[in-house]
Order: C-alpha cells, then sequence, then structure tokens
C-alpha cells in the first residue's frame, strides 16, 4: 500500500468517525461561532465596526477552533489503545501524520465554511471585493498551522499534556503564518495598505513549505503509543 | 526621560538582570550541594 | 564539585568581570556621545552585544535538541534547557533597553515596528519552551518533547525574521560607527559575550546537579524535628 493511499484511508477514517458524531465539529463550531460572537460584541456593537480588521479577527477564530481539532482528532487515538494498533500497521509514520493533518485540515475548512458568513454578517464585513484571495490567504495559513499543530497534538496526545498547552506550543511556533496572513488580509482588504502583496504570498507558502517538511520529519519522533 | 537617565536605568536594569542571574544560579547550586552533603552524612 | 573553589571557572568569571568594569569605565570616559540621538545612544553598547548573543543562547538550545534527539542522553536536554534560559534573559535584557532606548528616541515605549516585534516573538517562543517543560511529567518524554520544540523552534527564528519584514520599519538599520565607537561596542562584546558563555555553562550544570538529585535521592521525609546533629568535621 503506497503513502499517499494509506494518509488518504486514514483521513477518511477520522472524518468517518466525526461524521458518526459530530463531536469535534459540534464543540468547535460553536467555539468559532462564541469567539467571533464576543470580538464583534466587544468592538462592533457602538459603531461601524472593525472593517478590515473582520478578517483578522475570523482568522483568530479559525485558529483557536483548530487548536481544538487537533487535540480531538488525536484524544480518538489515545481512546482503546487505537495508537499502538495504529503504529504497528505495515505503513509508514509520515502517511499517520500525513492522514491527521487532512483529517484535521478538512475539519478547519469546515469551520471556516460556517463562521465565515457568521463573521460577515455580523461585522458587515464585504468579502466580495477579493473572494478567492482571502480563501487562498486562509487556506495558505491554515496548511502551515495545521503542520505544526497536528506535530504536537501527537506530543500532548502520548504525554498526557494538559488542555488547553497545545495552544500554548503551537501559537508561539505559528506566529510567523498568523503574522504574514492577518498583515496579508488587512493588505487585500484596506487599500491603504495594498502595498506588501505578491511578497507575502509567496513567503507565506514558503512557510508552510518549511513548516510541513519540519513536522513531517520530526513526527516520527514524537508519536509513541 | 532624559538621555543620560535613560543611559543609566537602561545599564542599571541590563546588568543587574545579567549579573543576577548569575548570582541566582550560582547561590541554587551552592544550596543543592549542600542538601545533597547533608543528605549523606 | 560544581562550582569548584579554584580553578578555571572561577578565573574565567573574575576575568570576565574585570573586562565589564573595563568596558563600564570605557563607557563612561571614553564613548563619544552621537550627534543626532545624543546620549541615549549609549545604549547601544549594551543592547547590541546582547542581542547578538540572544542568537548564540537560541543556537544552543538547537544544538542541544539536536543532540538529545540523536543520543537521547539527559545532558544534552541540560544544555538545550541553559540556552532557552539564557536565552530568554538575554531577549528580556534586549527587549528592555530597547524598550528605555525607544523611549528616549521616539517618545513610545513599544512600537510594532519589525525588530521588537521580531523580539518579542522570539522572547515568546522560548518563554513557552520554559513553561511547557514542568507539565509533562515523564523525564524522557518531557526532553523528546522540548527537543522537537527546541529544534523547530530554531528553525522559526529565520521565519520570524522574514515575517516581520512586513510590518513597517522605524529602527535604525545600517550604523555608521566612528572608531571610538566601535572600540566600546568591542569593549563590551567581549565580557557580554563571556557572561553569556558562563551563565550557560553555570544553568547546565546546575540542571545536571538538579535532574541528578530528582533521580538518583529518594525524597527525605523528616522523622523527627531535633536539631540536626552537627557534622564531624565542624
Amino acid at each position: 500500500m503506497n503513502t499517499l493511499r494509506a494518509s488518504l484511508l486514514l483521513a477518511a477514517k477520522d472524518l468517518r468517525i466525526e461524521r458518526r458524531g459530530y463531536q469535534t465539529l459540534g464543540l468547535v463550531i460553536v467555539l468559532g461561532v462564541l469567539i467571533v460572537v464576543v470580538l464583534a460584541m466587544a468592538l462592533g456593537t457602538g459603531g461601524a465596526g472593525p472593517g478590515p480588521g473582520a478578517a483578522a479577527i475570523l482568522w483568530v477564530a479559525y485558529l483557536f477552533g483548530g487548536t481544538l481539532c487537533f487535540e480531538k482528532t488525536m484524544a480518538v487515538e489515545r481512546q482503546d489503545d487505537a495508537l499502538a494498533g495504529l503504529l504497528l500497521a505495515p505503513i509508514e509514520r509520515g502517511a499517520v501524520f500525513a492522514g491527521k493533518l487532512l483529517a484535521n485540515l478538512t475539519l478547519m475548512f469546515c469551520l471556516a465554511a460556517v463562521i465565515t458568513p457568521v463573521g460577515i454578517l455580523l461585522f458587515h464585513f464585504d468579502l466580495s471585493a477579493a473572494p478567492v484571495r482571502y480563501a487562498l490567504i486562509t487556506t495558505l495559513g491554515m496548511i502551515g498551522f495545521a503542520a505544526i499543530g497536528t506535530l504536537f497534538a501527537a506530543a500532548a496526545a502520548s504525554s498526557r499534556l494538559q488542555g488547553g498547552l497545545l495552544a500554548m506550543l503551537v501559537f508561539p511556533l505559528t506566529l510567523p503564518v498568523v503574522l504574514t496572513s492577518t498583515q496579508l488580509m488587512l493588505a487585500t482588504f484596506d487599500p491603504a495598505r495594498a502595498q506588501s502583496g505578491a511578497a507575502g504570498l509567496s513567503i507565506l507558502v514558503a512557510f508552510d513549505v518549511i513548516f510541513l517538511a519540519a513536522s513531517w520529519l520530526a513526527f516520527d519522533l514524537l508519536i509513541e503509543p | 526621560m532624559t538621555g543620560h537617565a535613560a543611559v543609566i536605568v537602561a545599564y542599571t536594569l541590563g546588568l543587574c538582570l545579567l549579573l543576577g542571574y548569575g548570582a541566582h544560579t550560582w547561590l541554587s547550586a551552592r544550596a543543592l550541594r549542600r542538601r545533597s552533603r547533608g543528605r549523606s552524612v | 564539585m560544581f562550582p569548584p573553589r579554584h580553578g578555571l571557572i572561577p578565573m574565567f568569571w573574575t576575568i570576565t568581570l574585570l573586562l565589564l568594569a573595563l568596558a563600564g569605565g570605557l563607557l563612561a570616559v571614553y564613548a563619544p556621545t552621537e550627534a543626532t540621538m545624543g546620549e541615549v545612544q549609549k545604549i547601544f553598547y549594551l543592547h547590541l552585544p546582547v542581542a547578538l548573543n540572544m542568537f548564540l543562547a537560541c543556537s544552543v538550545v538547537f544544538v542541544g535538541s539536536v543532540g538529545y534527539a540523536w543520543q537521547r542522553r539527559p545532558a544534552w536536554d541540560d544544555l538545550a534547557q541553559a540556552g532557552a534560559q539564557v536565552a530568554v534573559l538575554l531577549c528580556s535584557v534586549t527587549l528592555i533597553t530597547g524598550m528605555i532606548w525607544g523611549r528616549s528616541a521616539w517618545g513610545h515605549w513599544w512600537t510594532w515596528s519589525p525588530r521588537l516585534t521580531f523580539s518579542l516573538m522570539l522572547w515568546l517562543l522560548y518563554v513557552v519552551y520554559l513553561m511547557i517543560r514542568p507539565s509533562i511529567e515523564s523525564p524522557q518524554r518531557r526532553a523528546l518533547v522540548s527537543a522537537v520544540y527546541g529544534m523547530v523552534a530554531f528553525v522559526d527564528v529565520p521565519l520570524v525574521y522574514l515575517s516581520t519584514k512586513l510590518l513597517p520599519d522605524i529602527h535604525p538599520s545600517g550604523v555608521d560607527l566612528d572608531p571610538a565607537m566601535w572600540v566600546t561596542l568591542i569593549a563590551w562584546s567581549i565580557p557580554i559575550t563571556m557572561l553569556t558563555a558562563g551563565l550557560i555553562h553555570a544553568r547546565f550544570a546546575l540542571n545536571g546537579a538538579v535532574r541528578g538529585a530528582a533521580t538518583t535521592e529518594p525524597p527525605v521525609i523528616p522523622t523527627d524535628h531535633r536539631p540536626r546533629m552537627p557534622e564531624a568535621h565542624a
């Protein structure tokens, strides 16, 4: 069985588990909506709302929701020693990583699909100016973020790291991705700051490649039953 | 803050932190050594 | 036994402190006042060497992490931890001196200029390294997770730098120094680098001793409250 097929199978397995109960997505979507609503109330009830900053707020909601996804998809493996079975299976560890990453990314996309409209409604945020670019930046940012998140979720799963600490591990490491993508969002939707466009996008792609490579390599070290 | 005061404050704080950390390390090592010696008696 | 009373290490520290005193004297009497920024510019002689040594400490974390991932010897983990502790210290000093300088030169304690953001992000990166460690119980597991974090964090440093390039900049970048300023800068760089090396070494030894005390000896539970007998040779 080749690595690609193995990782697709593993991702499909995780998503099937998810579809049977919506345990992760339900939680994550409610959390995302909560973050957006709380920030909308804090920033926008009085006046015009945060304007282009809305993109950055939505982005923060994706990230926090994403961290919860990483934790949950790994916690599934901890039940009934499923992780030991997974590691005994005749597949590469890299495939396990890729499968988890794909499942996490899919969950994050579902999350984004639900809370983006909520954000658009609450913030009077006009996405129609550059919807493709918004989707592109979001996707690229999520890939880098999910790579590091999946790596350290493996660490958290087998060391009984308390909940919430995963966010603490993942956020400082992914700050470059977060900073770059929020800057790009501001540049896209704020005409006053539209100078660092194309350069920022290529930087984001480079970050993704580096983070993917680094976490692929390090996953082997961290994963153990 | 005038330039002179800023320089004095910056150097005092910076060097206090650096040397203070060294002193803290040294004291901790000494305390640990004494404790382990006390245990073995 | 650490720290020894005689030998190389006390000599090293004596020389470091002497050089530091010399550098202080040089700063007070010799260093010229800069034309545009005035006397505040003198913070530079502490700020820059500390900032450069911060990268040295970060590479020590990297070396220790790679060493642990490769050989699984706990001493490497002690080294990585020592590097992170010193890196956080140096980064704090960089931030503090930078903020005092910024307050005098620009009128704000903080601006989101690239280098300030970079230092802050670096500080967060290594503070988290230190904060995460105690929350992992098994020592082997802790060392391994820290090693992976230390490696990824080091790879992260240039990325952080690159990402902050997108922000608008007011930080002085290229500095034109007269010979007298160069002399003062070098006079400060040497003791600060020695101080960094000495601190990393002292922390390394202490981390090893703490680990040794934690793993080899069971905790002593006091059975009575009588004062302890005086030691025989006292």
